[in-house]
């Protein structure tokens, strides 16, 4: 495992932020000395503001109930461990367009979100069509809805995002709306949610919030291809290469298919919370009956593998019912954050998926080696436990550790559902502001051989809202299956830009 | 954003906006020369209620680069004074737009401000912590404890002039030493010159020693409009400008405006300001 890369990072982060002023000499430290502040000629009766500039503003005109905001992203990746056979990772251009009409207690919000990826332009014939589908094009609508406010009451209907739970990255009680999870640990904060068909009632009374939420649209996000370079899937296909079904398995496409149809009366959702938010404290409860977002895999059998070119990977998607508890606690600098909940009778796949192949197994041997999933109904129990630290000027800290246990039911999930997840993140900014580092790990499992990464971020605001990036991410896969299995040769430096602007 | 937002200290528009009675009105006499009273008459005075106002923030650094925030804010205080529900919502520019910060200020020091942050992208509100003051505030030329009211009893106060005339309003100069570590590290100033009017029993300008890097920062209060609440006078700066020195070179400038400020509008009401809605 290449250690290095996550510890020189970590270093320049650390070394940018102690050699800034605030950090190593703390202004209460400071020795009191009246002399040298370049006053001495001052004139204290006059201060003397001719010489700067003109900052007056023209002032903003906010009589229009109309308003339209837009942003364009282009953002650009490069593969460090493909440099020579295949260098470009991303060359993705986005475009949002949002458009808003306020008027009284009404809000009417459409939004449309598309994007094209100029690195499937090079040696696209390398990429099978499901590849091509998931990240080349992607034209959608975001948020569409209408929203009345009639005094303790808020109706929304329409597709929406609705974000529950406390924790910031790690949120096991954030139920509702499903994921963009096509590249892992790369997507925009923006991105990562995606809105969903919903009706939503909210009640205030006081710091209480009731909601009540029906969901009606099977949306289960946007996935990685089976061969696509985010796939754990693809390492499993990989594993069968030098085998002697291993030129079979290269001529077969693969595709994930959904058992669930997208709009059906009998697959409504229905989530109520309840959220009080007071003085030192934010407390919330809420319960689901809900579809797996994530579903279980229904792997084909032998024979089709055997027999057909085109193979659908299905997924099914099972109700199961959830409840959760979250809450935040401020004690001076740091806030404390904590989720708690429970899957009842959730459907999960079982068995090991990644299996050592023997290079060159004949095929009864493979016969006896192929990986199997069942699936079992099982009660999950998801914890997440989160601190923020905010006591120095300009810097952030964030920790949040995540953990499930299965209570009952077999406990041998192909999927490490169950795994533990700590998260650490730091963001520091300079310049005003201007200039914010971040740096985030992600370790997966008790020790550094479950798998883990390390990402870090420049970002340079040039203009009011106009930025640019830099960063790099390592992934360093574990030994299970997962999120990060085979993602042996992903690492990458990136840059963007990213351009705010208001039309109306 | 939370570095844009950070914890805000208690009732800074009301600072800010500098809501005054004259001094008069408060029984005290222009020739005062106690530091105390006249610190703690300011700090008492009736600032207006159920305000609503738009400020604009400009802010150009030493290489002229500029930046322009644009904030929606609303404000109530409690009948007895001992809360401030404060709550600003960004307009422009497009990256920040609809970002809110929700503030609930206890008067009473002992008890921490509640704060809740809502980012646009993460699409529910955050609680933040709110003890950090020392930091700029939205990358500008003031400081989150420049915003918030003080406790005379946390600072060595001396009048150094006892009447003084800047820009047509005869002056108290009072300076203020932080002398609790509380004081010394939320501040972060060696000391303040105030430039305190007599008639409006506002301030009319000031002056920083930043411990930081040694810096100087500069106040200016001006435009001061006459409202009134209870059939009484009361006066409002319009226009703050700040800007920082550092080795006699000026390292960067910002201008904040109040536009469309109105007092005691019926539309701000308590549930405004609860963290549920957000």
């Amino acid at each position: 495992m290449n250690y290095f890369r996550p510890v020189a990072l970590a270093f320049v982060f650390l070394a940018v932020v102690y050699s800034t002023d605030s950090l190593a000499d703390p202004p209460s430290e400071q020795p009191v000395d009246e002399e040298g502040w370049g006053d001495e000629e001052d004139d204290d009766e006059a201060f003397d503001d001719t010489a700067l500039p003109d900052l007056t503003a023209k002032p903003m005109d906010q009589t229009s109930p109309w308003s339209m905001t837009g942003t364009y992203r282009s953002r650009w990746g490069f593969w460090l461990e493909r440099l020579e056979e295949r260098p470009f990772a991303k060359g993705r251009q986005s475009l949002d367009l949002r458009l808003d009409m306020a008027r009284d207690m009404w809000l009417f919000r459409g939004e449309f979100h598309g994007e094209y990826d100029l690195a499937y332009l090079v040696n696209r014939t390398e990429y099978d069509d499901a590849t091509l589908d998931a990240y080349e094009w992607l034209l959608r609508s975001g948020e569409v809805f209408a929203r009345a406010k009639p005094g303790n009451v808020e109706v929304t209907v329409g597709r929406q995002i609705i974000a529950w739970g406390e924790g910031d990255a790690l949120s096991p009680l954030d139920w509702i709306n499903p994921r963009d999870s096509r590249e892992f640990g790369l997507a925009d904060l923006d991105d990562l949610r995606l809105p969903i068909l919903a009706s939503r009632l909210a009640i205030f009374l006081g710091g209480h919030r009731l909601e009540l939420v029906g969901v009606h649209e099977s949306d289960f996000g946007l996935t990685p291809s089976p061969r696509g370079p985010f796939s754990p899937f693809n390492a499993v296909l990989g594993s069968f290469e030098g085998t002697s079904v291993g030129p079979l398995l290269a001529t077969k496409t693969f595709e994930l298919t959904h058992r669930q149809d997208r709009f059906a009366v009998t697959q409504q959702e229905v989530f109520f919370r309840w959220v009080y938010r007071g003085p030192g404290i934010d407390l919330g409860v809420q319960a689901g009956w809900l579809l797996d977002r994530q579903g279980v895999f229904l792997f084909p059998s032998a024979d089709t593998l055997a027999t057909q070119n085109a193979i659908d990977l299905e997924v099914d998607h099972r109700r199961y019912a959830a409840v959760g508890h979250s809450g935040a606690w401020a004690i001076d600098s740091v806030i404390l954050k904590w989720e708690v909940g429970a899957d009842i009778d959730r459907s999960v796949n079982t068995g090991d998926l990644a299996t050592d192949i023997p290079e060159g197994a004949d095929l009864s041997t493979l016969l006896g080696l192929v990986p199997s999933a069942g699936v079992d109904s099982v009660t999950l129990v998801n914890s997440m436990i989160g601190l923020t630290w905010s006591g120095v000027t300009d810097l952030r800290l964030t920790a949040e550790f995540g953990k499930s246990w299965v209570t009952n039911g077999d406990s041998n999930l192909s999927l490490p559902l169950d795994e533990p997840v700590l998260l650490l993140r730091a963001s520091y900014a300079l310049m005003r502001q201007r200039l914010q580092l971040s740096a985030a790990a992600s370790l997966i499992g008790w020790t550094v051989d479950g798998g883990w990464l390390v990402r870090a971020d420049v970002s340079y605001e040039i203009l009011d809202g106009l930025k640019v990036g830099l960063g790099g991410v390592t992934y360093q896969p574990g030994d299970d299956f997962g999120a990060l299995y085979g993602l042996d040769t992903h690492d990458r430096i990136f840059t963007w830009l990213r351009w705010d602007f208001r039309v109306l | 954003m939370n570095n844009i937002l950070r914890a805000t200290g208690p009732g800074w528009v009301t600072s800010l906006i500098v809501c005054v009675f004259p001094a008069l009105a408060f029984g005290l006499s222009p020739d005062t020369v106690d530091p105390v009273l006249i610190m703690d008459a300011m700090s008492e005075r009736d600032t207006g209620n159920r305000q609503t106002a738009t400020m604009t923030i400009v802010v150009e650094d030493d290489a002229g680069r500029r930046r322009t925030r644009v904030l929606k804010t609303r404000t109530l205080q409690s009948a007895d004074k001992s809360k401030t529900w404060q709550l600003m919502r960004f307009e422009s520019p497009a990256d920040v737009r609809g970002t809110t910060l929700l503030t609930h200020d206890f008067k009473d020091g002992a008890k921490q401000d509640d704060q809740w942050l809502y980012l646009p992208a993460l699409k529910k509100p955050t609680r933040i912590a709110s003890s950090e003051k020392s930091g700029s505030f939205m990358g500008t030329d003031l400081s989150y404890s420049d915003m918030t009211n003080k406790d005379s009893k946390d600072y060595t106060l001396a009048v150094l002039k006892p009447s003084v005339t800047i820009a047509g309003e005869v002056c108290w100069l009072i300076e203020a030493r932080p002398k609790t570590a509380k004081a010394k590290e939320e501040t972060g100033y060696l000391k303040t010159k105030f430039w305190i009017s007599k008639r409006m029993l506002a301030p009319v300008q000031a002056k920083m020693w930043v411990r930081e890097g040694k810096k100087l920062k500069y106040l200016k209060f001006s435009g001061y409009k006459e409202f009134k609440s209870d059939g009484k006078p009361f006066y409002v700066a319009t226009r703050i400008r700040a800007w920082t020195k550092r080795n006699k070179n000026t390292e960067s400038t910002t201008e904040l405006t109040f536009t469309d400020l109105k007092f005691d509008q019926p539309s701000v009401k308590r549930g405004d300001f609860d963290p549920s809605r957000l």
